[in-house]
């Protein structure tokens, strides 16, 4: 652990401290709005969160790992004898001379969490989900589906570099719809490389093109529900608070989302590394033609599977996106697709990651102190308006200095329990729908700094890009894209949603 | 890619579809039971086919178990295919649909995060050397002969698992003796023989005490209920019955295994450094080292004091996960030597047994027994051997759970019947026997599963000891349990 790192350790751990002991009956925390001991504690635990994936004085997932063993040890019915509690005290507001006091009032029953609805935050059914993808993504680099599918949708694109700027970015972009934005990033740059070598040494093109996979990789992401974490995030709570969507719905806005800020982003490209290169011929190494054994033949027929069943929704035939992304697991494992050394590789940390935030989320709802904190403030006075755009811009913020995953579950939990709660106020703007996926939105488009998301942080890695044509085009797509998302959102609310 | 076909593969595979389809397609009226519903048929169908995929090892088990979860998805959860959902098939009744979010919460099962546990402290165990010197440690009473060393295990592992859980107690032993597996060279059969004598030391060990595993428990609670026995089996009394058998079963095992996998080698070397290369990666500051010595002691003390702190075995697994994940100790690379394959194993047939009791199945299929107007002899064994069979695919607690509530009535109602073959206790106390002997399948047991994570093991091995253990353990046991009862000493 570095120096810094050690600062930020003790202020993150301080300030979280500090949350425990808040004289939280003045703060209108009283009577039936009293925070139980479990609350107080779930509050510490997520202002440590907060604080240690912002400032990051260890690695994200390790914070997850870190707030679920808390939460077990300090909030579950397995923690340690002297934190568990069967009843508290609520605090009786009374008002003496004018003045607001509190008197210790009666005594009211408290249930700790179960250790086990806890521990099921490893396999929530979005977890599944991500597992499916992996499963997808491993599959698909080992019979090389991406490299042909790669040399096969480029070809289109001709020789004139611009054009073919554009088509890696879609490729990208589709790519990572349907697989984890790193997973793509790292493939579509290890396709590019010999597509860079073409350039010329003082031809800053190689720029654009080194720059244009994270960017169609950050941006493809939002395309889907399982593009990428924060959609998945919104998605499962949006569908917790009962509002569906399904795959092709939100397909159907997300895609165009998708090709309306592509495009944006292919403009500005172009804009600050203009090609010198006239003329550009394409050839990908190792990628002859499709691999047509058994095996690649399952991967193939899965995946399309897969994506059809995605696409046509629960309302055909009746099983949940996360239970589909399973059939590529089993078909995978039976068929001997996935080796058991395969599953060794899987981003394991990055579920941990999500799980961390899912746990959270869980303390938040089942101690109650979501719905404290949203009794304790005024969010309904607030007009839509502002909440719509105060979110959006928040989220933007953290998802720029921290992981997108993190900024939705730290985020979504909250927001959600909020937009139920002024369901009525936010319908004219499109709605508990509309705000989610502005937020997912949001939380994806925080790509300024290399350290903002992976993608970012393996263009970065090549030595292609500049820090500067980063953070002009993260900023100019961040803020232009959140507004395209209010705008398309109040639009498509009058269309596709029941509010 | 080989193009030639696996004829064994296609048999085996097609005796498990095939029955998996009949049983899913017989008329209800032939399993007897009454008001039998869609989704309780389904689950015996998805049993059946589990239980033949994993005893024929027709594909590698964690395939099977991620196929089990996917069944039940797919069929029997409130998010299967339209198709299945309809309310009356054949004039059954659809019956309960199970919660998708249980079946995939498998998958995170606590018992999952015991495994994790114990595999976070084997790796950091090894990054730092820890696990060698402990090996020396462990070596020094029991010498380099191999087969003291063993014994040192099966009588270690099982005295630990009499006061602690049986899988904590697995993987703590199993922590201490793969550096000395990796000790020795080549393919030393022998190498087999120690690493099962974890699991038979943690599954039999437990059978000593009321405390040693959840099914002693569960049978104590019941004969003690005075609505139900209201006999008075105190800690000693049990003790007292089940102790020497136990001791007996654990010497028995030791000399199974010398037997069956006899070390070519006379003796463990014991400059364990000299032959196994540290990885050599960047050098531990001396603050990190202390931390982890400090943490695994921690643990161990947690695990054995589980009663005191409040916190069980599978949740003091965490902390070290928690502590060497903060203290950068862990790193998202050290995840990739985490044997996944054998959670996902696990995880299968907690799904299994999730269903079994989620779909009501399990309640019904014994309320439907009439163990009333049974003979006393098939009274007293048949219901061990459906304990047997039962907790071979699922956890044995969950069969102990199942079974006990309604044994111990009729036990309680047909006392005089029992008498000539020792009496209502025999029945109880052979149950939770017949609950802790089973370790035939890689699923069978938590620690069966973590012997199984060594990869040294092969499936048939297992087996083979399994069902020498499982068979013996069960005869013994019955005529000790008949012969105590008849002097009148249970």
């Amino acid at each position: 652990m570095t120096k810094s790192q050690f600062i930020k350790f003790i202020i993150a751990t301080t300030l979280a401290i500090a949350a425990l002991f808040l004289p939280y009956e003045s703060m209108g925390f009283v009577d039936d709005n009293t925070l139980s001991p479990l609350e107080i504690r779930v509050v510490a635990i997520f202002v440590m969160a907060a604080l240690y994936w912002i400032l990051q004085p260890f690695p994200i997932w390790s914070t997850s790992m870190l707030v679920i063993v808390l939460m077990i040890l300090t909030v579950s019915n397995s923690s340690l004898l002297p934190f568990r509690v069967e009843s508290y005290r609520i605090a009786e507001s009374f008002i003496m001379n004018g003045v607001q006091d509190v008197n210790i009032g009666p005594e009211v029953p408290v249930t700790m969490l179960t250790f086990k609805s806890i521990m099921a935050t490893f396999a929530d059914p979005i977890i599944m989900l991500f597992l499916g993808g992996f499963f997808l993504a491993a599959a698909a680099t080992k019979y090389r589906l991406d490299l042909n599918l790669a040399r096969v949708l480029l070809k289109p694109f001709g020789k004139n570099p611009k054009v073919v700027l554009l088509g890696l970015m879609v490729i990208t972009a589709v790519f990572s719809m349907f697989m984890s934005n790193t997973a793509t990033a790292a493939m579509m740059l290890a396709i590019l490389t010999p597509v860079l070598k073409l350039f010329d040494a003082e031809d800053r093109g190689k720029a654009a093109f080194a720059l244009a996979i994270p960017l169609g990789a950050n941006i493809g992401g939002m395309g889907t529900p399982i593009g990428t974490p924060p959609n998945a995030i919104a998605l499962g709570a949006l569908q917790n608070a009962g509002f569906n969507i399904s795959f092709g719905e939100w397909m159907l806005f997300g895609v165009p989302y998708v090709l309306v800020m592509m495009v944006i982003a292919w403009l500005l490209l172009l804009k600050i590394y203009p090609i010198k290169m006239k003329e550009m011929t394409l050839k990908i190494a190792g990628a002859d033609k499709f691999d047509t054994s058994p095996r690649a033949i399952i991967v193939y027929c899965t995946f399309a599977l897969c994506v059809l069943l995605w696409i046509t929704g629960k309302n055909v035939h009746g099983i949940n996106d996360n239970v589909i992304a399973m059939i590529p697991m089993a078909v995978f494992a039976l068929t001997g697709v996935i080796t058991k050394h395969d599953l060794n590789d899987m981003s394991w940390d990055v579920l941990w990651l999500v799980a961390g935030g899912f746990a959270l989320g869980l303390g938040l709802q089942s101690t109650g102190l979501a719905q404290h904190l949203i009794n304790a403030i005024p969010f309904a006075s607030w007009s839509p308006f502002m909440l719509m755009v105060g979110c959006g811009f928040v989220c933007l913020f953290f998802a720029n200095f921290m992981s997108h995953t993190s900024t939705a579950s730290l985020m979504v939990p909250i927001l959600i329990t909020v937009a139920v709660a002024c369901k009525d106020t936010l319908a004219p703007l499109g709605g508990v729908t509309s705000l989610m996926v502005a937020v997912a939105f949001a939380c994806s488009l925080g790509m300024c700094l290399p350290i903002s998301t992976p993608p970012n942080a393996l263009a970065h890695a090549t030595g292609y890009t500049d820090t500067t044509g980063m953070w002009k085009t993260g900023l100019i797509l961040g803020i232009g894209g959140l507004i395209l998302s209010w705008v398309m959102m109040y639009i498509l609310s009058k269309v596709l949603f029941t509010v | 890619m080989s193009r030639n076909i696996n004829w064994k593969l296609i048999i085996k595979s097609s005796i498990a579809v095939i029955a998996f389809l009949v049983v899913w397609n017989l008329p209800s009226y032939i399993f007897c039971i009454q008001d039998l519903t869609c989704i309780e048929q389904r689950v015996i169908a998805i049993f059946v086919f589990a239980a033949l995929m994993w005893l024929m090892e027709t594909i590698t088990p964690w395939a099977t178990s991620i196929l089990i979860a996917v069944l039940l998805l797919f069929t029997c959860s409130g998010s299967c295919m339209k198709f299945f959902a309809a309310s009356h098939v054949k004039g059954m009744y659809l019956g309960h649909l199970l919660s998708y979010k249980g079946i995939m919460a498998s998958f995170a099962d606590p018992v999952i995060m015991l495994f994790l546990g114990g595999f976070t402290i084997a790796v950091i165990a090894a990054k730092i050397g820890l696990d060698m010197k402990l090996a020396k440690v462990i070596l020094k009473p029991f010498g380099d002969k191999p087969k003291n060393v063993m014994l040192g295990f099966i009588l270690g592992t099982g005295i630990i698992s009499m006061f602690v859980s049986d899988s904590a107690t697995a993987a703590l032993m199993l922590g201490f003796l793969l550096p000395i597996l990796k000790s020795i060279k080549g393919d030393e059969i022998g190498k087999k023989g120690l690493i099962l004598a974890i699991p038979i030391g943690a599954n039999i060990g437990g059978m000593a005490t009321p405390i040693g595993t959840p099914p002693n428990a569960i049978v104590v609670r019941y004969l003690n209920d005075p609505e139900v026995l209201g006999m008075s089996v105190s800690f000693g009394d049990w003790t007292v019955c089940m102790l020497p058998l136990s001791l007996a079963m654990l010497f028995f095992g030791w000399f199974l295994l010398k037997k069956l996998f006899p070390f070519q080698q006379g003796h463990i070397p014991l400059d364990l450094e000299k032959n196994v290369a540290l990885k050599k990666s960047e050098p531990m500051s001396k603050w990190k080292i202390i931390l982890i010595y400090i943490t695994v002691g921690m643990t161990i003390l947690l695990w054995l004091t589980d009663r005191l702190t409040g916190m069980n075995a599978n949740v003091v697994a965490m902390l070290p996960i928690a502590v060497f994940c903060v203290t950068g100790i862990l790193t998202s690379d050290d995840l990739a030597q985490y044997n996944w394959s054998v959670l996902w194993m696990v995880a299968g047939g907690i799904a299994l047994g999730h269903a079994l009791d989620e779909s009501g199945l399990a309640k019904h299929i014994i309320s439907n027994i009439p163990f009333n107007h049974w003979h006393p002899a098939l009274l007293l064994f048949i219901p061990g051997l459906i304990c047997f069979g039962l907790s071979t695919f699922i956890s044995n607690t969950a069969s102990a759970a199942l079974l006990v509530p309604v044994l111990s009535v009729v036990a309680a109602s047909s006392g005089e019947t029992l008498m000539p073959l020792g009496g209502a206790a025999v029945l109880l106390f052979g149950l939770a026997m017949s609950a802790s002997l089973p370790m035939i399948l890689p699923v069978s047991t938590p620690s069966n599963a973590l012997a199984y994570s060594t990869n040294m093991l092969e499936h048939k091995d297992i087996v083979r000891v399994g069902c020498i253990i499982g068979s013996v353990g069960m005869i013994v046991g019955y005529g000790v349990l008949i012969t105590l009862g008849k002097l009148n000493l249970l």
